[in-house]
């Protein structure tokens, strides 16, 4: 089996495997918030009522804990790449010269905004409203990997995946398809910073090891926040957001 | 708990590959040395701080813009510019005030400045081990750190003109650094040297004034 065969073969296994993890997910949430629609129900029945609603509680506890356990492994052991957090493959020049980058960029993406994410808004119950799509960030960096050719500069490139990004909604909200474009400002600015952060973390010069991506990722994550008005005003012109990453690359 | 009044020496890691002047001008570097000076006093003190990691990152951000604005070209300069960034990262740091005490210890002396005011300390020994650390490595120099130091009373200064002008904090640093504050334009690299030498020359004038009986100078060697 050629080189050639053996990749396609890997990214339309792995490109199959995003929409399923997505709805997954998907599942694994929607069985969260049941149960939590039925705790505080329960907690208004009156005493025999309320006892067959804790026992009723109990079941779909463990339900959601299996499902949970089960849709966690199926999603990690099987569907994931060979990817992980380290100075090898996060570097974003590295990225791009994998046969399958736009899987292992949606894996990046995915990991890291809810990192970030839950970094940024610091508030579990915020945090919980949003969703990263990995299928949609894979769809996004193919987007944006049509216009690599036209460039040079890899924070060029790096600025239109982020462009791309903000454009198909890889951040979404249980009531926005597109956190980036919600009308509401608390949930487009973290949505908005955390993909720039993640992008400005790939761009990162290393030079250190694995163990330090982490402190990395939250410093992107801090300056992030302190650009967060001229990132949003760059809103999605790849040319200012390339500038804005420029500037800021080296300071990190 | 072991009383300070001195800078208590923080052996920041260097960086592996690159040169320090170029590491200190990275966020990275700034936001692990700094909270390794943050661990290191509440160790010596027992003083809890928080640290707000975005104030962080705005001084750092905000400083960065300061030292590029002003950044000399020459490198006969470099070794006085290092003095005076040192200085600009200590305004910086009283303008975003990153830090805030979280406890202090039951016996706490607050006639030594670090009780006086932890946070002002904690951010004047980070810039005077960060300027003493590049002294060092890249121009094989010693800072030897002045008395004025222990001194509550230039901290009283140092904390009533801070909040009034948080430029008067790079003058405080040369202070304390043992070199000569520019009282006049403390913000203004250019010419910095010119004013540092006419004001040494002041000061010794007043001086020897002061040791003549009629004598009175005027010039004082900190702002009230």
């Amino acid at each position: 089996m050629d080189h050639r065969s053996t990749s396609t073969h890997a990214y339309y296994l792995h490109g199959a495997a995003l929409p399923v993890k997505d709805v997954l997910r998907g599942v694994r949430h929607g069985l969260r918030s049941i149960r939590n629609t039925a705790v505080s129900l329960q907690s208004k029945l009156p005493g025999p009522l309320g006892a067959l609603g804790a026992s009723t509680i109990g079941h779909v506890d463990r339900f959601v804990a299996k499902v949970d356990q089960n849709s966690s492994l199926v999603a990690h052991r099987y569907l994931d790449p060979e990817v992980a957090r380290n100075g090898g493959t996060a570097a974003f020049a590295q990225l791009i010269t994998r046969p399958d980058a736009a899987v292992l960029f949606a894996k990046i993406a995915y990991d890291n905004l809810k990192l970030v994410i839950s970094y940024i808004c610091e508030d579990l119950d915020r945090n919980d409203r949003y969703f990263i799509s990995e299928t949609l960030a894979a769809i996004a960096y193919q987007r944006a990997a049509g216009g690599f050719a036209a460039r040079t500069d890899e924070i060029e490139k790096a600025a239109l995946v982020l462009e791309a990004m903000l454009r198909v909604g890889v951040v979404r909200t249980s009531t926005s398809t597109s956190a980036a474009h919600s009308a509401d400002d608390t949930v487009r600015q973290p949505a908005v910073t955390a993909c720039f952060a993640v992008m400005l973390w790939l761009l990162v010069e290393r030079d250190h090891g694995p163990e330090d991506e982490e402190p990395l990722l939250l410093a992107c994550c801090d300056l992030a926040m302190v650009l967060r008005e001229e990132i949003a005003a760059a809103g999605e012109d790849a040319e200012t957001l390339a500038d804005l990453l420029k500037t800021h690359v080296d300071m990190v | 708990m072991k009383p300070p009044g001195i800078v208590p020496e923080a052996e920041f890691q260097l960086p592996a590959d690159q040169p320090l002047r170029r590491a200190v001008r990275r966020l990275r570097w700034f936001k692990s040395t700094f909270e390794e000076q943050v661990r290191l006093v509440s160790a010596e003190t027992g003083v809890t701080f928080r640290i707000d990691r975005r104030k962080v990152t705005k001084c750092f951000v905000q400083w960065l813009c300061a030292f590029e604005a002003q950044k000399p070209k020459e490198s006969s300069a470099y070794l006085a510019y290092v003095g005076f960034a040192a200085g600009l990262m200590l305004r910086q740091l009283f303008v975003g005030r990153p830090l805030s005490v979280d406890a202090m210890p039951p016996d706490a002396n607050r006639d030594d400045p670090v009780y006086f005011w932890p946070e002002g300390y904690v951010y004047v020994v980070y810039c005077l081990n960060v300027r003493q650390i590049i002294f060092k490595d890249e121009f094989h120099q010693n800072v030897v750190i002045s008395p004025r130091l222990s001194e509550l009373r230039t901290w009283w200064s140092l904390k009533e003109n801070v909040t009034e002008d948080p430029a008067t904090a790079i003058g405080f640093l040369d202070l304390f650094a043992g070199d000569e504050p520019d009282w006049l334009m403390p913000s203004v690299f250019e010419g910095r040297s010119t004013r540092k030498i006419e004001a040494r020359r002041l000061r010794r004038r007043h001086m020897a004034a002061m040791d003549r009986p009629a004598g009175r100078g005027t010039l004082p060697s900190q702002p009230a």
